[in-house]
């Protein structure tokens, strides 16, 4: 570099700079965790929902399997409230007979 | 000897990239410091950069937050160049697509242009003083085009070489040699013309 770019370049970099402001640090880190959260949240095409669904799997997955549960007892317990009204039906048809 | 000393500023500076790639991905899984740091390094030069483009300090900011945050999205950093190269290619293309949106005009033409088209919220002596204000350098350089102000801030604040201004500003490597040589005697001119040297 020629003594003329020097100068140049001198004059440039320590030249009168305004300054950024007090809570641009703040403002910066809060604008890149706000967004980097919301990026990893739809990365891969998920959303927040499914963001707390991996969080809370195991939760999820018992209450899954306690509603499967239940909904089986209230189906049983309705199969065998109809097969006891198909015998009374029918134990009252032989007695006509 | 004149391997050693020739080749410890590379090795220097491929420690220091690995130091930021370090930092960088500790800051991308949610490091507090690291995240700080990063923006405490990289923001001054990168708003410097901005200012030098826009010429104006508000304007600036905006663009190194949205920089930053670009930085961040991309999540990959090889630790192969500066980071600050990165961070000053994002600037650069930023404030180019600020001046595009903002006038067609603005990213081929200097400071008495944009007088010409600016709305009329200021008288033009009012805008003159108001540029005049801020520096003497930056009033020259407000003469010159969007890509010879950012050429000659690539090459004044980061030391960029002709390929890493030609990847910045988008152009061949011989036009950004001619566009940064035509920046440093333009910017002279200017400056001997209003009597700052």
């Amino acid at each position: 570099m020629n003594d003329d770019d020097k100068k140049l370049k001198d004059k440039i970099v320590f030249d009168v700079h305004p300054r950024l402001s007090e809570d641009f640090s703040k403002k910066a880190l809060g604008n890149i965790f706000i967004k980097k959260d919301f990026i990893s949240a739809n990365n891969d095409g998920t959303l927040r929902l499914l963001s707390f669904a991996s969080r809370h799997k195991f939760i999820l997955s018992g209450c899954l399997l306690l509603g499967i549960f239940a909904f089986q007892q209230g189906h049983q317990k309705f199969i065998d409230e109809e097969l006891l009204n198909v015998d009374t039906l029918s134990m009252s048809s032989f007695s006509v007979l | 000897m004149w391997q050693e000393f020739k080749s410890r500023p590379i090795w220097a500076s491929m420690m220091a990239h690995q130091a930021d790639a370090a930092a960088f991905s500790a800051a991308l899984e949610g490091d507090d410091k690291a995240a700080r740091k990063l923006i405490a390094s990289l923001s001054p030069k990168a708003h410097a950069l901005a200012w030098r483009i826009l010429g104006e300090s508000i304007e600036a900011e905006d663009i190194v937050q949205a920089a930053l945050i670009k930085l961040f999205e991309a999540k990959k950093y090889d630790g192969k160049s500066a980071l600050s190269t990165y961070m000053h290619t994002i600037v650069t293309r930023l404030c180019f697509d600020k001046l595009r949106a903002s006038a067609s005009h603005k990213l081929d033409y200097g400071f008495e242009f944009d007088e010409l088209v600016s709305d009329s919220r200021s008288t033009p002596i009012e805008a003159l003083e108001r540029k005049q204000s801020d520096s003497n350098v930056q009033h020259a350089m407000q003469f010159l085009n969007a890509r010879q102000r950012a050429a000659l801030a690539l090459w004044a604040y980061h030391d960029a070489t002709i390929s890493e201004i030609a990847k910045a500003t988008g152009l061949e490597v011989n036009a950004a040699y001619q566009l940064l040589h035509r920046a440093k005697i333009n910017l002279r001119k200017k400056m001997e013309h209003l009597g700052y040297e």
